[in-house]
């Protein structure tokens, strides 16, 4: 089984776990340890509790969900890439560079990738001088 | 003392999150299973949104989406995941708002309308594309609410949001606009009613509604038309012309009709063709390159264009060979860049389609038989199957090879990266579960499905289970084709005739007008629900009343 899946089932078993623990501190469920590990302060804990309680988890487990997704993919790499998608992530980052050294840079480090791609070893010649 | 009202007012709340929860649950389940998609249609989307004002970009599209995606900030940021948790609250929603449309008639309509639609898996799986479908369910969905809530309480102001829906659903997609006739189709049947009960204030109300309806929607449309060609009426010569051009030699979905003895106006097409290609050897090639074997090795004149005889050549394979698959629209392609623009073209199109329709008028009825037959009948009876058009998830092809000097994609580098990485990321680490053919990329057996979970391959795994789901609304198209038999002898006759055509005219004129294309039957999801909840309703209220009148009469 892909080692992600099993990765991201942890994630999202731990996700869980975090909203079950604020849930028990929430309502004082002394048994499932919220007491323990998380202290709500009581004006908000006051607040919460008039609510509804499946409204609380809703916005509390889309609070997470959102931060997962977008943790799942933030300060991506070309290197984080498979090799079959490095090659246009290097074109790419050539391209909307500004800077010609760093165009270079990347044109560089895409030549390395895609030894055999036109794109890469004209932008290099072209520029270079 | 907690009052009735009240503590039902408490289980509503309750049953309502308990469901967001739920349908949050699938939403993060499906994130786990499949990755954020940009497929072949993306592109168009993402370059209008770039580049909003052009007339002459994605001209077939309607703006809707690119200024979603706009708002979003894809651009500004270069960043897919707003995009994507904006779509994943939509799909959340889908079931809150069936449940808020459903909740007038009965708590226990509702939650059976919301957990039918959180158990139709489509909207969640297209949550994660960058395409329009997502979009289209939602303002679908807000449109039904809004349609129940004007037959619920027929006021100025709900036909007034009614109306604009229909153009929210229109923005999204230019065939939205067909959901206004299913309005003016319940206004209609209240008419009727009160008519026939002489209740003739009612009558009155509903005939200024109907005129009120008619009179701003054609305003808006007036307007619409003054400002920008992207309508419904420039757009749809350029997904029929098509199928009513190319032969039927391969496929019983292309009729090959567009002759020049159908009349002037497809003479005159023919004829600016032929004025394009003797002018603009450039136009010619266009044509040459999506034409028959016949016609590939003519080569230029001396004088750098092609000779009358060439010419000839090419107007005879255009209109005795028209079997490619492309053919069509390069012919338009050429006709847009010539002089006459996409105002121009749509008007010489859709004229030659009309004469053609008109000298074949059996192709309607044929090509109608064919979306029952094909795609509704065999969708309801043997079960919806799923391809690269209805779950379009990207795969590896779609990563561009960059092996010569041009320039990359239109897709910014982060963007790419998010996208290209969610893709390998779900897909396993067997190489053979990359390749374009990969056979189980669809599974349609427990089998197959196990295929791809040993290999790893999520995304299998993903499109069946998403199809599993997708088959719940074959139940609703059951239970709607039911309501029709209803129809006459319910007092909800407004509301049913407005539900039930809206289920049934968009989608199935959708499939007509497109390449006979099944997703337009999944996107209408939220209307098909609440269609069918309406009609248990219906039933159960037609048998309740029934009973009461039975034991009235008998204790009189």
């Amino acid at each position: 089984v892909n080692s992600n899946f099993i990765h991201t089932i942890l994630v999202i078993a731990i996700g869980i776990a975090i909203v079950l623990l604020f849930m028990g501190a929430l309502f004082n469920y002394r048994k499932y340890a919220g007491k323990f590990f998380i202290q709500i302060p009581q004006p908000v804990k006051q607040y919460l509790l008039q609510q509804n309680f499946y409204k609380v988890s809703f916005i509390f487990a889309f609070l997470c969900f959102a931060i997962w997704v977008s943790y799942r993919h933030s300060g991506l790499g070309c290197e984080d890439l498979d090799e079959a998608a490095q090659c246009q992530c290097y074109a790419l980052q050539v391209v909307n560079k500004t800077d010609i050294k760093q165009q270079l840079h990347w044109a560089r480090n895409g030549m390395k990738m895609c030894p055999d791609s036109k794109f890469f070893s004209n932008f290099i010649e072209k520029n270079q001088k | 003392m907690i009052g009735k009202n009240a503590l039902l007012a408490k289980y509503q709340s309750h049953w309502f999150w308990g469901i967001a929860l739920f349908a949050l649950f699938i939403e993060l389940c499906f994130h786990v299973l499949l990755p954020v998609s940009i497929s072949n249609d993306s592109y168009g989307y993402i370059a209008l949104s770039r580049d909003l004002f052009n007339p002459n970009t994605s001209f077939e599209r309607s703006v809707g989406y690119p200024v979603f995606l706009l708002l979003t900030g894809l651009n500004l940021f270069d960043n897919l995941i707003p995009v994507i948790l904006v779509q994943a609250a939509m799909a959340v929603a889908i079931p809150l708002i069936v449940f808020k449309s459903l909740v007038r008639f009965g708590l226990g309509y509702a939650v059976l309308g919301a957990l039918i639609s959180c158990l139709y898996f489509y909207n969640f799986v297209l949550s994660l594309s960058v395409l329009t479908e997502l979009a289209y369910v939602f303002s679908i969905a807000v449109y039904t609410f809004l349609l129940i809530a004007y037959f619920r309480k027929m006021s100025l102001r709900n036909l007034l949001l009614v109306i604009a829906s229909c153009w929210l659903i229109a923005l999204v997609r230019l065939s939205g606009s067909l959901h206004f006739f299913s309005l003016l189709i319940g206004i209609s049947f209240y008419i009727l009613a009160q008519m026939s009960y002489k209740n003739w204030d009612n009558m009155k109300l509903g005939l200024r509604h109907i005129f009120i309806a008619i009179a701003v929607f054609a305003s808006v449309s007036v307007v619409q038309h003054a400002i920008t060609n992207r309508t419904s009426s420039v757009a749809w010569p350029h997904f029929v012309f098509n199928w009513v051009y190319k032969d039927n030699t391969l496929d019983n979905i292309h009729y090959g009709i567009i002759k020049p003895e159908n009349g002037p106006a497809t003479q005159r097409l023919f004829e600016e063709i032929e004025r394009i290609v003797t002018e603009s050897p450039a136009a010619f090639d266009t044509l040459k390159a999506s034409g028959s074997n016949k016609i590939q090795n003519i080569v230029l004149e001396e004088n750098g264009k092609y000779s009358l005889e060439s010419v000839k050549l090419l107007m005879d394979d255009l209109i005795f060979n028209n079997k490619h698959d492309l053919r069509s629209w390069a012919i338009e392609g050429v006709l847009i860049n010539s002089s006459h623009g996409i105002l121009g073209t749509s008007n010489l199109l859709s004229k030659a389609i009309m004469e053609a329709f008109i000298n074949h008028p059996e192709v309607i009825v044929l090509r109608l038989i064919t979306v029952f037959q094909s795609r509704v009948w065999e969708f309801m009876a043997n079960g919806i199957t799923l391809n690269i058009v209805s779950f379009p998830t990207a795969y590896h092809h779609q990563i561009p090879k960059v092996m010569n000097d041009v320039p990359p994609s239109t897709l910014s580098p982060n963007v790419f990266k998010q996208w290209a990485y969610d893709m390998f990321d779900h897909t396993g680490n067997a190489a053979v579960d990359r390749d374009i053919n990969y056979p189980n990329r669809y599974p349609t057996t427990v089998a197959g499905m196990m295929e791809s979970f040993n290999s790893g391959n999520l995304i299998g795994i993903g499109h069946y289970v998403g199809m599993l789901g997708t088959q719940i609304i074959r139940l609703c198209w059951f239970i709607i084709a039911l309501g029709i038999l209803f129809l006459p002898f319910t007092k909800h006759a407004a509301l049913l005739g407005s539900l039930l055509s809206a289920s049934f005219i968009p989608p199935v004129a959708s499939v007509f007008i497109s390449e006979t294309d099944p997703r337009h039957l999944l996107m209408s999801s939220p209307v098909h629900v609440a269609s069918a909840i309406f009609v248990i309703y219906v039933v159960v209220d037609f048998f309740t009343c029934s009973n009461i009148q039975e034991k009235e009469l008998a204790r009189e």
